[in-house]
Order: structure tokens, then sequence, then C-alpha cells
């Protein structure tokens, strides 16, 4: 299986006015569709930063990224984001304005899919996360937080995309809810082919991952393989 | 993305109705200055109109009773200026019927002239009516032609009817020293042709009015064709534009710097050895078009401020909206929106609540009506302009926040 995404000696520093602060050291990494990997360690660690870069949101400092061997730095990163990877964050972020499903459908009608056929596709990925279609008119706030997760994962599915980045996705969920999303993802893997991404300090969630990696002080290792 | 911004204004109800009140207000506010301004510039302009600034030749002290004598040459150079109208002259003099000697003036000259470019209550009261032969009227004053009118009483003694031509002997004033003392004249013989009557049915009434009218024009011609010096006794005219004083002034100086006359202006006028004096009646003029210049330009110095206002509101409103939205902002990016494109729908939103409201705030101030359409589109515009413009930097600031940092756990 082919690597996806390939880290090369990344570094990535946040610089302000007053002080540099290093937040990645020399990553090297690669990811394969149809895997679920775990980005493991404690805040600061630099987890989100590398997830950050994976997403297309910024470039490394040092080193190079590599999109199914393109340079993320010669990418239009934002069609990147738009039609290959997809953020899943712990708070969910859904658009409080719209519903349920024009939540889903909103990655979609950014494709110009036509409405009707975007309202389809909503409700085919909302049931495949296994949201019941009670649920499709309502606003994010009127449902539970693993509700608004599986609305999140749909969103991710329905941009059409083949690399899902989840930061800590079951941060704001209890125990039950964690499992349902941990293997919602894991299925997403190793049925539909995703190559999954979880950056994650929760032991369970990274024992459910195919690959584990630790990363402390922006330094990343291979835990389990 | 359109759904969006649709959807956007429709669910956030109370943030729409806010931005479109504010921006209502503010073009009423606009409105209602700039219609101040307006204000104050109309009654300027009606000041100039309805106080009419009446600028009088008087004698180098001031005084405008006898021996005023302003020459030809003056006359003249008042009747090429640009910057008067209404110019209006007169002068004195006596005549009899028929030709005589000058040994019997007493039983002769007993007709008490006025040679008028036009008439009015001036020359006589209201009362005493004048009536015209047909195809005569009162704007034979304006003209040169060889006629006049006589007192009806006159015309019934000497039995005189419209369209005789008759002679007169005409004597004029001269002033002999410095003193002012007068002396008459003799002017010569002129056939006149009686076109007019005064009506003089009440005699004591009547004793102070002239007992015949003549063009103006007509009897100057008299004097140049006989070589004698012409001056008139009174010559009165208003400034053309009272907005345009300055242009006046440099006029009516041009013309003193000819060595005609100087200008005199408030209560009263200072010994001069050049000649006639010329007393402009612009004091009430001046004192009430400088109240209005006055606040005309205080509230013109508040435009700036004014303009900056409008940015200012349009920045600070936005910029609290926009902080309650950076998320949606970074979700917008994190999806694949490209940075402008993000702000685009935000900024899109603001621009179609900003136009209703200052649609409003239009129609408002076409209700209030101090303002005319243009320039309350004109305004409503400049209102729109200047909040988008806070808007836009706004956004634009909003625009420097990385995603990840606003959506991220860690």
């Amino acid at each position: 299986m082919g690597k996806i995404i390939e880290a090369e000696s990344v570094s990535y520093v946040y610089q302000t006015k007053y002080q540099k602060t290093r937040a990645l050291s020399g990553v090297n990494c690669s990811f394969e569709r149809g895997k679920v990997y775990a980005i493991t360690g404690k805040s600061g660690s630099g987890k989100s930063t590398l997830l950050s870069l994976l997403a297309g949101l910024d470039v490394p400092t040092e080193g190079t990224l590599y999109i199914d061997g393109e340079d993320m730095r010669k990418i239009d990163r934002d069609a990147y984001r738009m039609k290959r990877a997809s953020v899943i964050y712990q708070a969910f972020h859904l658009f409080p304005l719209l519903t349920v499903q024009e939540n889903v459908m909103f990655p979609m009608e950014l494709q110009h899919v036509a409405k009707k056929e975007a309202g389809a596709k909503a409700k085919e990925h909302l049931a495949k996360v296994g949201l019941p279609d009670t649920l499709y008119k309502k606003m994010p706030n009127m449902i539970s937080g693993g509700e608004q997760q599986r609305v999140a994962i749909a969103r991710a599915m329905a941009s059409g995309g083949e690399i899902l980045l989840a930061d800590e996705p079951t941060g704001n969920l209890d125990s039950q809810n964690e499992k349902v999303i941990v293997d919602l993802l894991c299925q997403l893997a190793h049925e539909e082919n995703y190559a999954v991404i979880i950056v994650t300090h929760n032991e369970a969630v990274a024992a459910a991952a195919d690959v584990v990696f630790g990363m402390s002080d922006g330094v990343l290792s291979v835990v389990r393989e | 993305m359109y759904h969006y911004i649709g959807k956007s204004i429709q669910r956030q109800r109370s943030r729409s109705i806010l931005v479109i009140l504010v921006n209502c207000v503010l073009a009423i506010l606009l409105n209602l200055y700039f219609g101040l301004i307006g204000s104050y510039r109309t009654q300027l302009t009606d000041l100039a109109e309805n106080t009419p600034i009446k600028c009088t030749i008087t004698n180098p002290d001031g005084t405008m009773e006898v021996g005023i004598a302003v020459r030809s040459d003056i006359l003249r150079d008042l009747q090429a200026a640009q910057q008067i109208k209404e110019l209006d002259c007169s002068t004195k003099l006596k005549a009899g019927f028929g030709e005589f000697e000058i040994a019997r003036w007493e039983e002769n000259l007993n007709l008490d002239v006025s040679a008028v470019n036009k008439i009015d209550s001036s020359v006589l009261p209201d009362h005493m009516n004048v009536s015209y032969q047909e195809g005569w009227d009162e704007t034979l004053f304006a003209g040169a032609e060889k006629v006049c009118l006589l007192r009806k009483s006159d015309m019934e003694e000497q039995g005189l009817s419209y369209g005789d031509e008759i002679p007169f002997t005409v004597y004029h004033y001269v002033m002999v020293d410095e003193k002012r003392d007068m002396d008459i004249l003799e002017l010569g013989y002129i056939n006149l042709k009686v076109v007019g009557e005064i009506d003089d049915s009440d005699p004591v009434e009547s004793r102070e009015y002239p007992d015949m009218l003549i063009p103006f024009q007509t009897i100057w011609d008299e004097f140049d064709a006989r070589g004698v010096t012409f001056t008139a006794e009174a010559v009165s005219f208003y400034v053309k534009d009272p907005l345009a004083l300055n242009a006046f002034k440099e006029e009516m100086e041009q013309i003193g710097e000819n060595g005609l006359f100087e200008i005199y202006k408030g209560e009263g006028a200072r010994f001069s050895y050049k000649g006639s004096a010329l007393y402009v009646q612009d004091g009430i003029f001046i004192t009430m078009a400088g109240r209005l210049k006055t606040a005309i330009r205080i509230l013109t110095a508040f435009l700036l401020p004014m303009g900056v206002l409008v940015f200012i509101v349009g920045y600070v409103i936005s910029h609290l909206l926009a902080n309650g939205r950076v998320k949606e902002f970074a979700l917008f990016r994190s999806l694949g929106v490209k940075q402008f494109g993000a702000v685009g729908v935000f900024w899109s939103e603001q621009l179609a609540l900003v136009f209703l409201g200052n649609v409003l705030g239009c129609l408002a101030a076409l209700l209030m009506g101090q303002l005319g359409i243009q320039d309350i589109l004109t305004v409503c515009g400049a209102a729109f302009s200047g909040y988008m413009l806070g808007t836009t930097v706004a956004l634009l600031l909003l625009a420097r926040n990385k995603p990840l940092e606003l959506l991220a756990s860690e």
C-alpha cells in the first residue's frame, strides 16, 4: 500500500515578536491509506502542530512534507483540505447556524455539488455514522456531544477525501460515545480505505490504532508498529 | 456560499437587526447633519435675496441732502459695472412752458422737473396715480425718448392733451462753491411730447412732488448735445450678488482708483477730497451672513471627523461581531475555503445588512424632507462606504488568525 503522506526532517518554529518556540524537531514519518495512526503525547508536545501541518494549514519551517510524493509547499493547500484531507476536532466545530444535514452538505456545496445531490449524499453519510434521520433538521446545539462528533465525521466523509485527521476526537465524550467514535474511525480506515491520523493522549484510543507514534518535546518516535 | 450568507442573516436575527439599525441610524444622522448644512446654505442664499444691499452715492461727508452732483463719468462706469443691479438715477431741474427770457423767470419758471430712469415710490407716492397715453407705459423712463408726464392740473390749465408736443425752457442747478450754494442756469428749449399725466387731485399732499417727469437719459442727451456738464442728484443701486461682496467691492475700488469715488460703509462716511462717496448698506447683511457662514464653517469642519466616526463605528461593530465568529472563520479555512473567500462570506453578509440599513435610512431621510433624493443618495452612499471600509479593515484583521490555533484542543 503506497504512502499518502511522508514527513522528512520536518521542524516547526512558532515565532512571536519576543521569542521563538520549537514545536517540532526533525520529524520523520509516513502514513498509508487503510490504516489508523495514533499520535500520543502530553499537552504542548507538538501533536496538534504536526496535525496542522498534515492538514496543510501551515508549512514546515524546515524539512519537507510530501502528499502523494508532491511537496506540500507546492500544492494548493486549500484545495487539498477541501478535497483530500478533513479534520475532526475535540470541540466538534460544527457550523452553529446550519442544521445537522446542512453541515454535512456544506463541503459538497463548496465543491459545487448540486443541492439535491448533496442533500442525498449527506443523508447517506449521516446514516453511515449511525445518526437517526430525526436529527437531520436539528441545530448542532440541540444534539449530544457524541452525535455532534458523528456529524463532524460525516462532514469529513462528505468532502470525498482519503485522509482523516482527528484532533482529540473523543476528548469531550463519555466512554460509551468514545468507543462508538473510535470504532467508526477504524471502520473508515479498514473498510473505506481512509488514512486516519488521530492525535490523542487517551490510551484506549491509541490502543485501537494500527500504528502508534509518541511525541515528546517536538520529537516523534514510533511506539508501536 | 450564498445559501450560507442568507441562512446566517436569517438565523442570527438579533445581530442582523442590530447592524441594520445601526446603519439606518447612521444614515439618518448623516442626513440630518448634511441637512443642517444645506439648511444654513439655503438661508444664506435666501438672505442674499431677502436682504438686498443698497448702495447710495452720497456727498463726500456722507450726507445726501443737497449738492451730490454725480458726474456723468461715474454714471457711465456704473452703467457698465458687472456687480450691480437696479441702477436708480435721478436729477432735478426747473422748467417752464414755452419759451421765455431769463428776466421773466418768476412768472414762467414754475415747474419742478425730475429726470428719472424708473418710476417708483421714491419718485411719486402710490396715491398719485400715473396714467399713460395708449402705447406708452412706465418703461419709457428707461429710454431716451423726448417725452414727458405732467400734472393733471397743469395739463387742464394749459389745455393740453396726450400727444401734444410743446416747447419747454429748462434750467439746471449748479453748485457754485464748496459751501454748497446753488445757482441756476439756463439749459435751453426742449420740445417734449406729453404721453402721460400725474393725478394731483390732492394739491396739498402733492405739493412736494414733481410737476413733470422726464426720462433720465433724455435730459442727459440734451446736456451732452449742448456741451453742458451733466450731473445726477441721486444715484443708488443694489449689489447684484451679496454673496460676492468682495467682487463687488473690487469693482467699486477699481472705479474708485479712477478718482471717481471712495467706498464707505457703516454708519457714516469719512470726509474725502476725491469726490462723491459710496455708502454701502451691508452691515445687516454682513452680520447675518457672517453668523450663517460661521455655522456652516463649524459644521463643515466636522466633515472629516464624521467620516472617521462612521469608519470607527463600522470597524468596532464588525470587529466585535467578527470576534464572536473567529471559529466559524477558522472552520471555513479548515474546510479549504481560501482566506479571502472566508473573509468574503462575512463581508458579503455585512454588505447586505449595511445596504439594507442605508436603504431604510434613505427612506427615513426622504420622509424628513430635509434633503433632495440625490443628496440623500450621496449621503447614504458616503455612510455606506465609510462603514464598509471599517468593516473591511476589521475582517482583514480577522483573516490574520491561524485556523488551527483557533480550533485545536491544545
